[in-house]
């Protein structure tokens, strides 16, 4: 598993962690049940606060990413079998992507151009359902 | 590594089975219950159980070496024949036989007997059945992840590398048998609290010896791979195993080894013939990666994915 952060990266330091692992399982580099580095590891390894690590498996935790347990190595949890509930998908992704929507918009992208973007990029991408 | 299996090569283990059913037949001598109690004609009805036990948590100790054997089967994992690995089946069904047998001379209730028997007989045929399993087998398929993600990553470590941005690579290898040694490890702590007038070094050999099994199998191998550094650690309390510079890195290399052949065996080791006279070997599976420091040094560091640790191994060294 590879993790890094990038100090001209408008985003906290924990928000690139909680996105990376993310990716990696999406991509499949990481696989449920597979351990990850313990909060003190992670911190000393990558040179970050034992707070900024702490919070990042926090997020992922509380997204129910991985599973943390006290005196267990945290670890990645099962993949959702079932899609989330119409709430969770509007609280963490109707949000983004109408940002991604506006953005497309002040770029000069028709809804089709747009459309055919996130297929290309589903398709071409590892990871998808 | 993708080594084929002919069916002759299965004739060494189905030998070792047969020699030890032939001997179950002969009725190869086995620590029998000794008899500490007796009726008023001098007939036992009481045993000493010591013997007895210590065969009980043999078999239980092979019945999970071969639980797990069946799981690697299914995973399609295991490729390389080896002619002890059928030993556990054949032993199970061999001290089931013996209990068996001592049932028959002492009384023991029918069903008892009838069930140690098939059940001896069940394991034998289990043994069987798996050693000519892998016959069929067939090899397991290349991970598709592997070699994309393996170009993506060393591409994603250059660039960072370039940028000079922090990062770390993890790679692990997990403790085959986890569950065979966490047995063992759970029995050898106890142990050492509950044998009674156990002189002390022995207490405290068997409580090391547990402690240091359970701590190694349930954290596994990590290898951490910092644009400075490589640290590889093993166990949950992640004991220090070796530390290297990566500017003392010269090459990297994933070889093809048998951990039995090269270097009798898995752990920390040291190989003495062959290529890999020499060589410092940190491994509890079968995969590593070999890497070569600039002083001449060479070191055999296990991971259940060497392409990728190579892959980051050679980034860093290709930046210092």
């Amino acid at each position: 598993m590879l993790l890094h952060f990038d100090e001209r990266d408008p985003r906290p330091i924990y928000a690139q962690l909680v996105a990376q692992v993310k990716e990696q399982i999406r991509k499949g580099s990481l696989r449920p049940g597979e351990d990850l580095p313990s909060i003190r590891e992670l911190a000393s390894t990558l040179g970050i606060n034992l707070h900024t690590a702490h919070r990042a498996y926090q997020v992922l935790r509380d997204e129910g990413v991985i599973m943390l347990r006290l005196g267990r190595r945290p670890r990645v949890a099962a993949l959702r079998e079932e899609p989330a509930g119409r709430h969770e998908v509007q609280q963490r992704l109707a949000g983004r992507l109408n940002e991604l929507i506006t953005e497309a918009f002040h770029l000069g992208l028709s809804e089709r151009d747009f459309k055919s973007l996130v297929h290309e990029l589903l398709r071409s991408g590892r990871g998808t359902r | 590594m993708n080594i084929s299996v002919r069916w002759t090569n299965h004739l060494p283990a189905l030998a070792l089975l047969l020699a030890l059913f032939g001997l179950l037949w002969l009725g190869w001598p086995w620590p029998d219950p000794v008899p500490d109690g007796f009726d008023a004609q001098g007939r036992p009805i009481h045993w000493r159980w010591a013997p007895a036990s210590l065969g009980a948590a043999l078999t239980l100790w092979l019945v999970s070496f071969a639980l797990d054997g069946i799981w690697d089967g299914f995973e399609r994992r295991r490729r390389l024949f080896n002619p002890l690995s059928l030993a556990d089946e054949g032993l199970i069904a061999w001290i089931l036989a013996r209990v068996a047998a001592f049932g028959v001379a002492n009384g023991m209730a029918p069903a008892v007997r009838v069930a140690a028997w098939v059940t001896g007989c069940l394991a034998f045929g289990a043994a069987v059945a798996l050693e000519l399993r892998r016959v069929t087998a067939p090899a397991p398929e290349p991970d598709p992840r592997t070699a994309e993600d393996t170009r993506e990553l060393a591409s994603d470590l250059s660039a960072l590398q370039a940028l000079g941005q922090s990062w770390s690579y993890w790679s692990v290898q997990k403790m085959p048998h986890r569950l065979l040694f966490g047995i063992l490890g759970t029995s050898f702590t106890l142990g050492a609290f509950a044998i009674p007038d156990a002189p002390l070094w022995a207490r405290a050999a068997l409580l090391v010896g547990g402690l240091l099994t359970l701590a190694v199998c349930s954290g596994g191998l990590r290898t951490v791979v910092t644009p400075r550094r490589l640290v590889l650690r093993a166990g949950y309390l992640g004991l220090p195993l070796l530390r290297l510079a990566t500017s003392e890195i010269a090459e990297v290399a994933v070889p093809d080894f048998d951990p039995m052949r090269h270097f009798g065996g898995w752990g920390i080791r040291r190989g003495f013939f062959g290529d890999f006279a020499g060589v410092w070997a940190f491994n509890f599976a079968s995969s590593g990666v070999l890497v070569r420091t600039r002083q001449g040094k060479r070191y055999l560091i296990g991971t259940d994915e060497p392409d990728r640790l190579a892959a980051a191994l050679n980034a860093v060294r290709r930046a210092s």
